[in-house]
């Protein structure tokens, strides 16, 4: 089978592990080309480098579609871009796979060849609430992106591409929103087997305190840091017995402590309004090593994830995993996975900071109990390997060549 | 107060239009606001930038108080992108701000395309829509473009769409112009729009103008060169004559069509390249008139031996087409929704064929150069005092619901 795989994004974190976990486990007969460019190539050399089945990369430039802010004579680009995919691509291969398929124009015709992953469409549907969340131009940016791919998804779930999401909750989305569909997306839920196998690493650098609760994410407003801060001030202020200063880690945290940029000052001032101490009451330690993230997490009195909406939830998971106690957001995907995993969870509202507020204070003085619960939970806990996702992608792209075959006219 | 009873306060109407209206859309503003009741409606118009002379203009030709409010929008540009190079693609897209909506008891977008309302404003917007082509033509759109031109059609597709989206599922009330345009707004959106028709500016009081230089029994299509117009099919079917001895002059006029002649920008030259390739002679077989005043098109129109229209949406075309009717020229037209539902209103019967089936339109302008010409006639429409009364309705009924929403009726 020869492979094509499109991806201009590549986003790192669990992204990488899910093309990993994919890649790696795809026979050897599956010839795999990436196209790609920019920095997503570059990030796709080093993935390269690390897989096990052998990758050929394409440099292929193309349009990219972008907003800009205009006011009087100044204008500012803002930043997502729409990548308009060239039909070429499609030549010589037998299908093409967007393992991450938002923001990808693909041309009509190649739409039976494709095989296409959304892993969410929180853009969209939190459009509205997210772009309020900018400033003008990030706005501006965020209200193209949610208009695009808003477009692009319709397009997508009304053509013959085959489309494979993580969760139920994601295919009924698609289904409720774009519908009524003749084909339903796959479900293909991500492994979270690859947590067993990464080594701890050292972070006796990194001064954690003795107890704490950890939140692993980006620093989007869907991430809904806000709530979260203000339940630990309360916690600081109403129990200080049950109180555990919060650590942050995730791409752009950074910002938070340096508040450099919008979401970031506005974090940051919101830490300073409710009196939160960084580096005392919120420590930020941004990107980690697979390494030390695991080392971070096992330490950690309890895992908090008070994100609004998600299309897997990978951190939950993990703790559960490794039987550290979880305490996240009442929506519907993170029912879905955690259930589905006998994951003792402390459910919560994320709009109700009282609540979050209650689920910390439970961390902090039922720690015992909750930490043995989880573990005997861990103990029990079975995931897919990424063999299997790996396979059931397999399926997925064969069963769409098959498809193609016959809307071609040629026989399977 | 007077004589112990309160005054009624007027309520604040304001009109917002950033990106300049088309030439309907621009009358149909001028003909409701002269004619809403002074008493019971202060008037603003809401604009920026270019757009603010033309309302200041509007607002001189009426005789009544209008202020002109000059309120920076947040512009939306779509660019294109390739390497380091970047430029701007299509007409920008208006955000307009919540503040902006804080003063007026009804919000008028005369055409909401190309604005984004704030959620805070929806529920004292009446909102035109005077056609919805450019997001059902997106992908057909993006296709015939060049690539600026086809991202700014996917652009301002998603954008109008998602406009158009926030608005239908929103108080605000939508107005179509047409059944076709309502149809497809309450199945594709899920809204109840009101239907104001407006009426065709008819040619036939205006006095006909000087053409020079058309040829003899020749047909004419008045239409924009935008891909819509689809003049490609009617080349083919022209061509198609051609090839079996039975030439015939086409004339062309409106927007654009200059750029055939001249072969400049991308759809200019790919049609100079299609009359070419199929071997079709400018100024013999193919006549450039441009975009002519309504006094010349009254006599192109007049002396042609028929009209065709063989757009692929309901635009300007379709007026330029019912105007021609009323002159009595015989008409041939594209057999869709929009033209169906213009024509049996205004008591037209055209010989119908579809768009893309260029021996359909072959076949027609045969039977056109045979038709004979009727007598001019006036045909039914709607007045502007009719369509006046129907927004005047819908504004009173919005500042209404406006009123109850924000809880200070």
């Amino acid at each position: 089978m020869k492979l094509g795989v499109v991806d201009y994004q590549f986003a790192r974190g669990g992204a990488e592990r899910f093309l990993l976990g994919v890649f790696d486990n795809l026979p050897p007969d599956v010839e795999v080309t990436l196209f790609s460019s920019g920095q997503a190539l570059a990030g796709y050399h080093e993935l390269a480098s690390q897989s096990r089945h052998d990758i050929a990369l394409v440099d292929q430039p193309l349009l990219m579609h972008q907003s800009a802010a205009v006011a009087g004579d100044e204008a500012a680009l803002s930043g997502p871009q729409i990548y308009d995919v060239p039909a070429e691509i499609w030549n010589g291969q037998d299908l093409v796979w967007f393992p991450w398929v938002n923001r990808h124009l693909i041309p009509r015709q190649c739409f039976p060849r494709t095989v296409a992953t959304i892993h969410d469409l929180i853009v969209v549907e939190l459009g509205e609430f997210m772009a309020g969340k900018r400033e003008a131009v990030g706005r501006v940016g965020h209200f193209f992106s949610m208009a695009m791919e808003d477009m692009l998804a319709r397009r997508l779930m009304g053509s013959l591409a085959k489309v494979i999401v993580d969760a139920e909750r994601t295919r009924d989305h698609l289904a409720k929103t774009y519908g009524p569909l003749s084909r339903l997306p796959d479900v293909v839920p991500l492994s979270t087997e690859h947590m067993r196998e990464i080594q701890p690493a050292p972070i006796d650098d990194l001064g954690l305190p003795e107890r704490f609760v950890l939140y692993p994410a980006n620093y989007s407003s869907h991430k809904n840091h806000e709530s979260l801060f203000v339940a630990l001030a309360k916690v600081k202020e109403s129990r200080p017995d049950a109180y555990m200063p919060l650590v942050l880690t995730g791409g752009s945290t950074g910002n938070i402590a340096s508040g450099v940029d919008y979401r970031g000052g506005y974090l940051k001032a919101l830490l300073g309004h409710l009196k939160l101490e960084i580096g005392r009451d919120v420590i930020i330690l941004g990107v980690l090593d697979d390494g030390r993230f695991r080392s971070v997490l096992s330490r950690a009195a309890g895992l908090v994830f008070p994100t609004l909406l998600e299309g897997f939830g990978f951190p939950p998971l993990e703790a559960g995993l490794l039987g550290i106690p979880v305490a996240c957001s009442d929506i519907e995907v993170l029912r879905e996975s955690l259930e589905r995993h006998n994951v003792p969870t402390l459910w919560f509202q994320p709009g109700v900071p009282d609540e979050i507020a209650a689920a910390l204070v439970r961390l902090g003085t039922e720690g015992e109990s909750l930490r043995a619960a989880a573990a005997q939970a861990a103990a029990a806990f079975r995931d897919l390997s990424w063999a299997e996702v790996s396979a059931q992608y397999l399926q997925a792209f064969r069963d769409q060549i098959m498809m193609a075959s016959m809307y071609d006219g040629r026989g399977a | 107060m007077t004589d112990g009873v309160p005054e009624r306060m007027a309520t604040l109407l304001h009109v917002v239009d950033y990106s300049g209206s088309d030439p309907q859309t621009a009358r149909l503003v001028e003909e409701v606001l002269a004619r809403l009741p002074v008493d019971e409606f202060a008037v603003g118009i809401v604009s920026s930038g270019a757009e603010l002379e033309r309302a200041r203009a509007l607002a001189g030709r009426l005789a009544r108080p209008v202020e002109v409010i000059d309120v920076p929008a947040l512009v939306h540009r779509f660019a294109v992108a390739l390497g380091e190079d970047a430029q701007f693609a299509g007409s920008p897209t208006h955000e307009v701000l919540a503040d902006t909506f804080i003063d007026p008891g009804v919000v008028w977008f005369p055409q909401l395309q190309f604005h984004l309302p704030a959620h805070r404003g929806l529920a004292k917007i009446v909102a035109g829509i005077p056609d919805v082509s450019l997001i059902e033509m997106a992908e057909f759109l993006a296709e015939k473009g060049d690539a600026v031109e086809s991202a700014a059609a996917t652009g301002l597709a998603a954008m109008a769409d998602m406009a158009l989206r926030r608005v239908a599922a929103s108080p605000a009330r939508l107005v179509a112009p047409s059944g076709r345009v309502a149809d497809h707004l309450a199945k594709t959106y899920g809204c109840s729009p009101a239907q104001v028709i407006l009426p065709t500016p008819s040619l036939l009081d205006l006095p006909a103008e000087p053409v020079p230089g058309l040829p003899p029994h020749y047909i004419i299509y008045a239409g924009g060169i935008g891909p819509l117009g689809n003049h490609e099919s009617l080349l083919m079917a022209q061509a198609r004559l051609k090839g079996e001895g039975k030439p015939f002059p086409l004339v062309l006029a409106g927007e654009g069509t200059s750029r055939i002649a001249g072969g400049t920008g991308h759809r200019g030259a790919y049609l100079k390249g299609l009359i070419d390739h199929l071997g079709l002679v400018l100024g013999t077989d193919v006549h450039i008139l441009d975009d002519v005043t309504p006094g010349a098109l009254k006599t192109a129109f007049s002396q042609s031996s028929g009209v065709i229209l063989p757009a692929l949406a309901e635009d300007a075309a379709l007026l330029a087409a019912g105007q021609a009717a009323e002159l009595g020229v015989p008409l041939a037209a594209s057999d869709m929704a929009g033209p169906r539902d213009y024509f049996s209103r205004r008591g037209i019967a055209p010989l119908w064929f579809r768009p893309g089936a260029a021996d359909e339109i072959a076949a027609v302008l045969g039977a056109l150069r045979a038709a004979s010409p009727k007598p001019p006639a006036r045909l039914p429409d709607p007045g502007w005092d009719e369509v006046a009364q129907s927004y005047l309705t819908l504004f009173r009924e919005q500042a209404i619901l406006a009123a109850s929403q924000s809880g200070v009726q």
